[in-house]
């Protein structure tokens, strides 16, 4: 089934979407006494969502032959963006153990790596760090989570 | 005359030091962002938004229509000089623009441009203090099928508008509607789609879809195809030569109008306004083979269009709360969130914030005037920036702004996976924009949908018997009707392009 493209595929996943929200409409009334109740407006898009992904699915396969997008870059781009969004989830899982200042100069120096040497990287990681540290908990009042330290 | 004393009033408010501050901040940053490739109005708009939480909503919002209108000023400094443009409303004024700057002309075009703007911006303000409060006024008596028929009649218009096809469009929009619904429901109460997640049960932060959609799958995108920039020129010379200022006056002239009529069309956009324009130039022209050989028209009118069309696309916004672009609705997003809900009541209940914020408008393009004759070289070197240093930068912003918003992870986590839902949405040519769109206005349209369902004597007829909502729903029905059987598809590839970075 190589030849199902991409475009098929999205539709496909946004089919299962519309049915998981189509299901779970039903779990909501349709109507109550003051008149439509809840259930009504997700039960409609759902079921519009169904129909028009279906539409989707018909008019890419049809289309089959024609160019499909590719969906991920190849070679040193692929590992360009690899290397962006483990920086982001990582930062995401180590902040509440190391703080903002620690997961944010390692998030910092793992993008700078490769483009500047080492000792400026490090030296832009630390500064936009600490400055972004110092805007938000100093001047803006947003706490950022922090290690136990307290930094 | 009302309105002259309430804009004066207004005056008062914005001519405050920090106001003055924040408005100065705001364009400034607009024009970092209209400079900047790869970082476009509404990723930032969405990525400083939280930033704004501790002020008050007078200084948030002048702030952040400082970044909106600041950045159409923005874009053009890349168009001219380098040949990139800095946000998508400025892409026509590479062909002339750029020509011009090769031919040592730079600082013509970017003059004749700054001026256009100006007075563009200017016009389409004025417009907003004048025309606002008497269509707020004509709007208060929609009830809720004419605000379902409106709403439903701008989704329309900016499906049929855009550059993808159709049906993309519409599985957008209704994705976008259902992930409105996630959370406590506008009529009953009742919670949907949380699947026994805690965080799910307030539902989505705009904020969070906004960045993630807009600012961090454009990064996720930039990680391809990106070159670094040629040198700019010089220069030198701000104003046209003596036989150029009637055409380009002209030009402009009709770029304001064809802008100011776009803006309040929902669903229309700057990118349309300057194109629109720039067609419209080259017919008006004596001779159109000047144009693409650097005519002075071809930067005047386009740059001036996308200019009144931002100011005049605050009309729909303040009037009837009904946002015409991302970036619009993104400024509806921080309406909300400082508590004030765009709409006709809003000149009503909060006359002196409405018109504080008009005024500021009028400083703030005062300010880029400034900012753009003078020092338009300035900015060009900002442009220089390396990408490679910029992302990781704004990245970081976006994350403790995501975090800031309600000081949990779990924001965070969401905007990185709508920032990866974007990136495959844009590869896979679906349209970003009626998914925050309806996104937005989601709980509007199922309230006033549900509402009018409730006090209809005879059910869905209520929105044909009613004059006004069988008027839009008519039009909207008409816009469905032709975008599928004419040749608008013909026509919809030429005004193409992703318009919503």
């Amino acid at each position: 089934m190589r030849n199902l493209n991409a475009q098929t595929w999205a539709g496909v996943i946004i089919l299962l979407f519309g049915v998981l929200i189509l299901i779970q409409s039903f779990f909501y009334s349709y109507s109550s006494n003051l008149g439509p109740g809840p259930g009504m407006f997700p039960l409609w898009l759902s079921g519009i969502l169904i129909l028009l992904s279906i539409m989707h699915i018909v008019k890419s396969i049809k289309k089959e032959g024609g160019k499909l997008p590719r969906l991920l870059p190849k070679g040193n781009d692929l590992r360009k963006l690899l290397k962006i969004l483990s920086a982001l989830v990582g930062f995401t899982l180590l902040i509440p153990f190391v703080g903002f200042t620690i997961a944010g100069f390692i998030f910092l120096f793992i993008l700078l790596s490769g483009e500047y040497k080492w000792y400026s990287n490090a030296m832009i990681s630390i500064g936009v760090t600490a400055l972004m540290f110092w805007v938000f908990n100093g001047l803006l009042s947003v706490p950022l989570p922090v290690n136990y330290f307290g930094f | 005359m009302n309105s002259l004393i309430q804009l004066l009033n207004g005056f008062e408010t914005a001519l405050t030091w920090w106001n003055l501050l924040y408005c100065l901040i705001g364009v400034s940053i607009g024009m970092l962002v209209g400079v900047m490739p790869g970082l476009g109005p509404t990723a930032g708009t969405a990525i400083l938004l939280p930033i704004t939480f501790g002020l008050e909503p007078v200084s948030a919002i002048i702030m952040l229509s400082g970044i909106f209108y600041g950045a159409m000023y923005g874009g053009t400094v890349t168009s001219v000089l380098i040949n990139t443009p800095g946000e998508a409303a400025s892409v026509i004024t590479c062909i002339d623009g750029h020509q011009m700057a090769k031919q040592g002309r730079a600082g013509t075009a970017l003059g004749i441009a700054a001026i256009g703007s100006f007075i563009g911006g200017t016009f389409a303000i004025i417009g907003l203090a004048f025309i606002g409060p008497p269509l707020a006024n004509f709007a208060l008596k929609f009830g809720p099928p004419e605000f379902f028929a409106l709403m439903l009649l701008g989704l329309m218009m900016l499906l049929g508008l855009m550059g993808q096809s159709l049906l993309k469009g519409l599985i957008a929009a209704v994705i976008g509607l259902i992930l409105s619904m996630v959370g406590m429901d506008p009529v009953s109460g009742t919670v949907r789609f949380s699947f026994h997640q805690l965080e799910l049960m307030n539902g989505f932060d705009f904020v969070i879809i906004a960045m993630g959609l807009f600012g961090v799958s454009e990064i996720l995108m930039g990680a391809e195809n990106r070159s670094d920039s040629e040198k700019i020129p010089k220069i030198k010379g701000l104003l046209p030569k003596k036989d150029e200022w009637g055409p380009a006056l002209k030009s402009i002239a009709r770029g304001t109008g064809i802008g100011f009529f776009l803006g309040l069309i929902p669903g229309a956009n700057a990118v349309i306004a300057s194109l629109v324009s720039y067609s419209a130039e080259k017919k008006f022209a004596k001779n159109p083979s000047r144009f693409g050989k650097g005519a002075i028209e071809g930067v005047a009118g386009p740059e001036t269009a996308n200019n009144a069309y931002s100011g005049a696309a605050l009309i729909p916004l303040f009037t009837l709360g009904l946002p015409s672009s991302p970036t619009v609705a993104v400024l509806l997003g921080a309406f909300i969130m400082h508590g004030l809900t765009p709409g006709p009541a809003l000149f009503q209940d909060n006359a002196n914030f409405v018109w504080a914020v008009i005024a500021s408008m009028f400083i703030g393009n005062l300010l880029l005037l400034v900012m753009n004759l003078p020092l338009a070289g300035v900015w060009a070197k900002i442009a220089l920036i390396p990408y490679k240093l910029l992302f990781p930068l704004i990245l970081i912003l976006s994350m403790v702004g995501a975090y800031s918003v309600n000081n949990s992870l779990w924001d965070v986590g969401t905007m990185i996976v709508f920032g990866v839902l974007g990136y495959f949405l844009k590869k896979l040519d679906f349209p970003l924009a009626p998914i925050v769109l309806t996104f937005v206005l989601g709980k509007s349209i199922e309230s006033s949908f549900l509402q009018s369902l409730t006090i209809s004597q005879d059910g869905f007829f209520i929105f044909f018997t009613r004059p006004i909502s069988s008027v839009l729903i008519m039009i909207t029905l008409l816009i469905i009707i032709l975008s599928i059987f004419s040749g608008i598809k013909k026509k919809r590839s030429y005004l193409a392009n992703d318009v919503e970075i």
